[in-house]
């Protein structure tokens, strides 16, 4: 479904991603591993078009989607979860996600989604529809920042880091609806470290210094301490 | 003497709401676009130029439609061929590149309408004056006055209560995930700046039959609309409202007391407002900053 072939990517002059590879199979889940600063948001980056590699190749469904801009990459059915959601502040939660809303399920069995459908699975986010993002927590800034992006009936989600500063019951929720995404048929690239969210992936990519250095079995590097400790020095 | 000062307040609420038309257009193209667009003036005079050659075919209602509507599509042009090459650069280069547009638009209106004034009689139904019981007041600086109403209202609803005008706003704030949720902001953009010129010609429409119509009336309130915006502080929607109606009462008492300094005035205004507030009157939190 994603490709990524050998793509080399710039801020200004410094290189940050070398030659990188990777690929994702419709309704795979595949966890992006490495330490801070190896890379793995220039990776979620590039493949939306915000920063765009300078050479290599990027297809999605078979389509050259490679320096065109993030809007077509989007509503070419790639979903974007920013590290820092990057919620409007001002907007209520409703506001928030009609700006992500894009009509129309992405085909491919994936049912729609639509108001009413993310607030059966975002019960927080029902309680909180009609207040504007600046005065929601963490957690659910969060959730919405999860569901705007679902709401674009995307095919393949890209999540940053999302369980990153959350309290560990808002860790749980968030989970569980990656868990969900998965069960529904969704493909996913996540970056994170929770072995939660591990357990739940179908592949694992390790990065280091913007290279690609491990492509393995999710299972194997959770059960293999040594190849852990290597890898990700934890 | 109290019902001079009535007559001038008057004058300078009807004169501070064309100034809020205005200053709404450049404050909307400034605070999305992050371009100091100086052919906003010019897009004004051009409604004006446009009214008084479209009323004789089209009378004054449907030229008041089509005027703004011609501006807008000028807009959309100057915004597609030129502006949007400057965004993201230095701010200097929009600023450089409207201003010579400016210059030559300006010069077009010479070659087209000449370089005399021209007037636009007021539409018959709203001819003559009205008695508010206080004073005799013309009827067609208050329809002119109720219509720049309208139009705010139109905006801020446009701005604050439809699923496009919320796009706008979040644009203005995160241009890049505006774009990564799918929007097409290049589109959205390009709508922004069409809807801030439609702003400037309506505003130049409804006043060309109070003001004699020459080429330098873009100039002429450009520099207003561009204090409005820095006083009511860039972005905030009813800050340039507010900002507006100061500027057009205080210009309009000020040449009724001491017309000598009342082209000063509103530079005074600003100068004070900007040492007590830098951000300007409502800068603080404006609608295109979510």
């Amino acid at each position: 479904m994603l490709r990524v072939e050998g793509i080399n990517t710039f801020y200004g002059a410094a290189q940050i991603l070398f030659d990188l590879s990777l690929s994702i199979e419709r309704g795979e889940t595949v966890c992006l591993l490495g330490r801070n600063g190896a890379g793995k948001t220039t990776t979620l980056r590039s493949i939306m078009g915000l920063t765009s590699p300078a050479n290599g190749r990027i297809s999605f469904n078979g389509e050259d989607i490679t320096g065109k801009p993030s809007f077509v990459i989007a509503q070419r059915g790639i979903g974007f979860v920013p590290e820092d959601r990057r919620i409007f502040p001002s907007l209520t939660v409703r506001r928030n996600l009609d700006i992500g809303a894009k009509k129309g399920s992405s085909g491919n069995g994936l049912a729609e989604w639509t108001e009413k459908i993310i607030f059966e699975h975002f019960p927080q986010l029902a309680k909180v529809a009609d207040r504007v993002g600046e005065y929601l927590s963490g957690g659910e800034r969060q959730m919405l920042a999860i569901a705007r992006t679902l709401m674009g009936n995307p095919e393949l989600v890209l999540l940053d880091e999302p369980t990153e500063g959350l309290a560990p019951l808002m860790v749980q929720e968030v989970i569980r609806i990656i868990q969900t995404l998965k069960e529904k048929g969704m493909s996913i690239l996540l970056v994170e470290q929770h072995p939660k969210a591990l357990s739940i992936a179908d592949r694992v990519y390790v990065m280091s210094k913007g290279e690609m250095v491990y492509e393995g079995d999710a299972k194997e590097i959770l059960d293999d301490a040594a190849l852990k400790q290597r890898l990700l020095g934890i | 003497m109290l019902g001079t000062l009535m007559a001038f307040t008057l004058n300078g609420i009807v004169l501070g709401l064309i100034y809020a038309v205005v200053a709404l257009g450049f404050t909307l193209i400034l605070g999305v676009m992050e371009v100091i667009n100086f052919t906003h003036g010019v897009l004004f005079a051009y409604g004006a130029y446009l009214a008084y050659t479209l009323q004789p075919f089209l009378g004054f209602w449907l030229s008041m439609l089509v005027a703004p509507l011609l501006v807008g599509l000028m807009g959309l042009a100057i915004e597609f061929f030129l502006v949007r090459r400057v965004y993201g650069q230095n701010p200097l280069f929009g600023l450089l590149l409207t201003f010579g547009l400016s210059m030559a638009l300006e010069e077009v209106i010479r070659m087209i309408w000449g370089r005399v004034g021209r007037s636009v009689t007021a539409p018959a139904f709203v001819a003559g004056s009205l008695d508010l019981g206080f004073m005799l007041y013309s009827r067609y600086r208050l329809f002119l006055a109720a219509l720049a109403i309208l139009v705010i209202l139109a905006v801020w609803y446009f701005l604050m209560r439809t699923p496009y005008g919320a796009v706008i706003r979040a644009g203005a704030f995160d241009a890049e995930m505006v774009m990564a949720l799918g929007k097409n902001l290049p589109w959205m953009r390009s709508l922004v700046f069409a809807l801030g010129a439609v702003l400037a010609g309506i505003a130049g429409v409804i006043a060309a039959p109070i003001w004699s119509i020459r080429p330098p009336m873009g100039t002429a309130i450009l520099m207003p609309s561009y204090l409005i915006v820095v006083l009511g502080g860039i972005g905030s929607f009813w800050g340039t409202i507010i900002g507006g109606l100061i500027i057009g009462i205080s210009t309009s008492i000020s040449v009724m007391i001491f017309p000598r300094i009342s082209d000063l005035v509103p530079y005074l205004l600003m100068a004070l407002v900007l040492i007590w507030r830098p951000r300007g009157l409502m800068g603080e939190k404006s609608i295109l900053e979510v």
